[in-house]
Formats: structure tokens, sequence, C-alpha cells
């Protein structure tokens, strides 16, 4: 680069290559422009490698910037497209249709309103037997007979509160401590048992 | 004057400054997929400076020097 006295007559000299975004943004760093007077008034060397390497640095910085800001803009669409393209061309397993019947998966694991009805009709008998953990059964057991039987008719035969003391010729308010107190005696000796 | 640059410097400076563009452009797709989308965004942009894929920028002299030319080019054909 040719000398100049003053970084003034650089500036003068060279306005519309100060004027280049790059090379603005570069000098708005002070230390650049200390370094650009250094190299072009006195003619150092270093000071002008110096500069050469924070302009590099700076340059590359400013296109890994725009990239970025490209490239996730773009990047986001693309994704997307490709999402949906996915989901269309591969469906949840369960979607698929079966190679014997024309139904899908879903229709056959899914409980029919038949089935379910059958499942209640067999459960309505004694809540008691149904109950396979051993431990709780024992503890179930314990209970004293009037818990036992609100208990029975709570969770097996699922009735109301209401209805229960009605047909146990109680107040509602009574049914519904011996419940709370069944459940309560239940968790606690539950938890214990471990 | 490749091998006096530190790349992974760059890299991380300008990840950091990006930061809430890659963010913002998250928006676009669904909650579940937001993660995922911005580690791609991230490997894509590794990849790119680490591959040499972003071009390596000219020093200040030879920037300098390519401008003034094309400026004295310019005015000796008008």
């Amino acid at each position: 680069m040719e000398k100049y006295s003053s970084l003034s007559e650089f500036k003068k000299k060279n306005t519309e290559f100060l004027s280049q975004p790059i090379v603005q943004s570069f000098f708005d760093d002070s230390r650049n422009l200390s370094l650009l007077e250094l190299s072009v008034v006195d003619g150092d060397i270093e000071a002008q490698n110096q500069l050469d390497r924070r302009f590099v640095e700076h340059f590359f910085l400013c296109r890994l910037i725009k990239y970025i800001s490209t490239l996730s803009f773009r990047f986001s669409i693309d994704f997307n497209k490709r999402r949906r393209k996915q989901k269309e061309n591969f469906p949840l397993l369960v979607d698929q249709p079966n190679n014997e019947s024309n139904s899908t998966m879903l229709d056959y694991l899914s409980v029919t309103q038949e089935q379910l009805t059958i499942v209640n009709e067999g459960e309505s008998s004694n809540i008691f037997e149904l109950v396979v953990d051993e431990a709780l059964y024992k503890i179930l057991m314990k209970l004293g007979k009037k818990e036992k039987e609100v208990i029975q008719l709570i969770l097996g035969d699922q009735l109301k509160q209401i209805e229960i003391a009605r047909i146990l010729n109680e107040s509602p308010q009574n049914i519904a401590k011996t419940k709370k107190k069944a459940l309560m005696k239940i968790r606690k000796q539950y938890e214990k048992r471990g | 004057m490749e091998k006096y640059i530190d790349k992974k410097e760059i890299l991380t400076k300008a990840l950091l400054i990006m930061n809430p563009k890659i963010k913002k452009s998250l928006l676009s797709v669904d909650l579940n997929d937001r993660d995922d989308l911005e580690q791609e965004i991230k490997l894509k942009i590794v990849e790119a400076v680490l591959g040499g894929k972003i071009d390596f920028p000219p020093t200040f002299t030879d920037y300098y020097e390519v401008f003034t030319n094309k400026a004295i080019q310019q005015a000796n054909n008008s």
C-alpha cells in the first residue's frame, strides 16, 4: 500500500472505499482505525499484518452471520415441508390397513360397546374377588362389615352415596364418613406393608 | 492467512450473536419439532464452517488493491 502523510489524507482519497459497508463496519472499532494509521502513515509492517488479520476475522464473521441468517430462515421452511410429507407417507402404525381384512389396526385394538357391557356385567358380582394383590386382599378382609358393604356398593355396583344411604337406611353424611375411613385404613395399611 | 485465523472462535461468536434469530425461526414449526430443528440448524452451521463451505475472505490489503484497481478500470472505461 502506498504511503500517506496523514490519516485524513487517506480518508479523503479513498472515500468510496471507506463507504463500503464491510469497511465501514470494520472501522467502527477505533482500534482498527489506529492500526490503519500506523500502517498507512508510518508504513508499519506489523500493524499492516495485524490489520489484515483483523479484517479477515471481521469479514469472515460477517459472512457467517449472513449465512446463519439465510440458513435458519430457509431451513425451517424446508424442515416443515419434510415433516409434513413424512407424516403423509408414513401414517401412524395403528392407522395402517390390515392385510387380511380391510379394517385398520386401530379397529382391531379398540374396544366396542358390546365388549364393554360384557365386562361390566361380569364385574358387578363381588368386588373383593377381583382383587389380585394378595396383600391388598388381606387388608380388605380385615375391614368392618359395614365398611365392606359400602365399598362393595360404591366400587362394585357404582352406586351414588345418596342411593347407598337409602338402601342402608342411613344419612348420606354417615356413608361418606364410612367410605373415607375405610379408604384411609386401606391406604395406611397398604403403605405400612412395604 | 487462513491458518492464522481461529475459525472456531468466530463460529462461537457468530452463534451467540445469531441465537435469537435461530430461536425465532423455530416458531414456524410444530412445538414438538423445535429442539430437533434447532439442533439441525446448528449442526449445519458447524459443518459449513469446518467444511470450508463459507468462502474465505480476502485480507485488508488484497481487498483494498482489488477495489482501487476496479475503480481505476472503471474510470478508464468511461
